[in-house]
């Protein structure tokens, strides 16, 4: 027997008024616990996917959307562009490097993203088995698509068109095998979510269909006449702001793609190119600003959840106050009995604040894994939906301030009982049994 | 204010100390185990007053020298009957002796209950592991508060004689304080109050 298997025994005995506690402390912590670990891990997620794309370029809409869509993948595009038009942006000598996505098909609900070498370049990717794509229809596929569709190197494919539609859509599928030429070592980035493919295959597998302008009638822009041509800059102050050059007509500028990932040449850029498109069919987001914004209002309910949880724990530190002060009305004569057997004034102590604290350490333990429970189902819907994943096993600094937060507010919680104990006039209790 | 007749005891002498509800029996046992300390005069245990003493040194030296047996049956409910036996060992810093608890429990029938929460006994046989309790830590002075008052003659019987007799083979003292006159046969030493 020692004092803390006392404290263990004594909470066991009044289990009723301890479970209390003990769940209402887990649901306080496993809430709190279960926001800090998808805020950071959404954080990182976020921060590893922007890296150095200081801009996207992209059609009308939400610039939001346009960001969801291009840099993470988990919302539909906001439509194409030509790329003769968005020559004005990609080639502006503000503008260091600018990478084209054009999409619009899966494999599996896996999206199929036509780009250069730059993309994989812009992530650091690295190669785990065979090689960059290099020609149309070949395809390098993300560690993620890898492991779940079970594709290998040498292995081939038909694509469906759409971004989510069912495996098996025999009735949208096009008649082109994407070869599997390399798979992608897991990097943490949306590319293990991506199969790449050159941008020139999406715009085979797509020739005969309606142009950017044919699907959108309703955006009308002043550029509609010549599709090359850049749009017509103002006059007046603005004039400084024309590119030194014209942007050279290609042959691929009346082809589409879904946006441009720009990473800029100088602070500049941000102020003069957003002025070059204001009248066209394009925009250009800033990922920084949109996800900031995304930030906030996300962050409004989390801040509500963040706001009931803390009410949770406030009511469980209540509930082991209120428990032990209860349960020491019950046992203030064995309290005596122990003094009588040689029990100090801190001994008695030391077990109310033990009873406290392993109260507390059981609602923090079985908090933990409400919270890690939370996250998997969560994961599990975010999985389904958008092939993101939180990571159960992951642990952060934030959670280790709640918990030694959590151990202070448990102590706090018993110390009146505790001291009450300590108080206690054995004499008096022992002879008004 | 409760006046005490002065009185002396020697090492293994057995003390009744009889007197009616409301005299300040308990009182006076609660002096004479260190729980309060006297108004006026003194209680030396072998020559030394406990009345300089911290209060946490009287903790311990009632712990190490004294067992106390009250009139009901106090024990921690959470504990079972080994582990209440536990108890003035771990608070006393001896050894945990487990095979001492189960011979003490033999010797008054109960060693087959030793694993049993303590609330499973019946009231006689939870005043027999008290009694056990008070003197397993190997205590000078066993002091008893109306050991027998809750209990049929049967039961009080059996009370007086293994109180008697295990302090005596323990070479404790005992006090009892009560006002059962069955105890006047069992100890000559009697103080009125």
């Amino acid at each position: 027997m020692n004092i803390v298997k006392l404290a263990i025994k004594n909470i066991k005995h009044q289990w009723l008024d301890s479970a209390l506690s003990i769940l209402l402390l887990a649901f306080g912590v496993g809430a709190i616990s279960m926001l800090i670990l998808v805020e950071k891990q959404t954080t990182e997620q976020f921060n590893k996917n922007i890296q150095d794309i200081d801009m996207v370029l992209g059609a009308k809409g939400s610039p939001l959307q346009l960001i969801l869509a291009n840099v993470y993948h988990v919302d539909a595009p906001t439509g194409n562009i030509k790329v003769g038009e968005a020559k004005i942006i990609t080639q502006n000598p503000t503008i260091e490097t600018a990478i084209p996505l054009a999409y619009g098909d899966n494999f599996q609900q896996w999206r199929i993203v036509g780009t250069d070498k730059n993309y994989a370049l812009h992530y650091g990717m690295k190669l785990q088995q065979g090689q960059e794509f290099q020609s149309e229809y070949e395809a390098t596929i993300g560690a993620e698509v890898a492991q779940a569709t079970g594709l290998k190197l040498g292995d081939t494919f038909l694509s469906t068109h759409g971004l989510d539609q069912e495996q098996g859509d025999e009735e949208h599928a096009h008649n082109h095998n994407y070869t599997v030429v390399g798979i992608y070592e897991k990097s943490g980035t949306v590319i293990d979510k991506l199969i790449l493919t050159p941008v020139e295959t999406i715009w085979h597998a797509h020739e005969g269909e309606p142009d950017a302008e044919s699907a959108n009638p309703e955006i009308t822009s002043d550029t509609n006449t010549a599709a090359t041509a850049p749009p017509i800059m103002k006059k007046g102050p603005m004039m400084m702001l024309r590119p030194a050059h014209a942007p050279k007509a290609g042959p691929n500028d009346n082809k589409e793609v879904t946006a441009y990932l720009l990473k800029k040449r100088t602070p500049m850029a941000q102020i003069i190119l957003p002025n070059l498109i204001k009248d066209s069919k394009m925009q250009l987001a800033l990922p920084a600003i949109e996800i900031n914004r995304l930030s906030q209002n996300f962050g409004i309910g989390m801040d509500t959840i963040q706001a009931i949880a803390i009410v949770i724990m406030g009511l469980s530190f209540v509930s082991i106050f209120v428990s032990l002060y209860n349960s020491l009305k019950k046992r203030k004569y064995e309290l005596a009995l122990m003094r009588s057997m040689g029990a100090s004034k801190w001994k008695v102590f030391s077990l109310i604040q033990l009873e406290g604290i392993i109260t507390t350490c059981l609602g923090i333990v079985i908090g933990g894994v409400l919270s890690r429970l939370g996250l998997s189902i969560l994961s599990s819907q975010l999985n389904n939906s958008f092939h993101y994943q939180f990571q159960i096993s992951d642990f952060s600094l934030g959670e280790l301030i709640l918990v030694g937060i959590t151990i202070v507010g448990g102590v706090l919680a018993c110390a009146i009982p505790a001291y009450q104990a300590y108080k206690l006039d054995i004499s008096k209790t022992l002879a008004n049994e | 204010m409760i006046h005490f007749p002065d009185f002396v005891l020697g090492t293994n002498e057995h003390c009744l100390i009889l007197g009616e509800s409301g005299c300040g029996k308990t009182t006076l046992l609660h002096l004479l185990a260190g729980l309060r300390t006297p108004s006026q005069g003194e209680i030396l245990y072998n020559n030394q007053s406990l009345d300089p003493l911290s209060s946490s040194d009287r903790d311990i030296f009632r712990g190490k020298n004294m067992g106390v047996v009250f009139q009901s049956s106090a024990f921690i409910s959470s504990l079972s009957v080994l582990e209440n036996l536990m108890m003035p060992l771990m608070l006393s810093g001896k050894i945990q002796d487990e095979n001492k608890a189960k011979e003490l429990l033999s010797i008054v029938n109960l060693d087959h209950k030793i694993q049993k929460p303590i609330g499973e006994l019946s009231i006689g046989e939870q005043q027999r592991v008290s009694i056990i309790r008070s003197v397993i830590h190997g205590p000078k002075w066993v002091l008893a508060d109306e050991p027998t008052s809750a209990l049929d003659n049967k039961n009080a019987e059996s009370v007086i004689e293994l109180l008697t007799s295990i302090t005596r083979a323990n070479n404790a003292s005992l006090i009892v304080v009560t006002h059962d006159h069955r105890w006047n046969q069992a100890i000559s030493h009697t103080i009125k109050l």
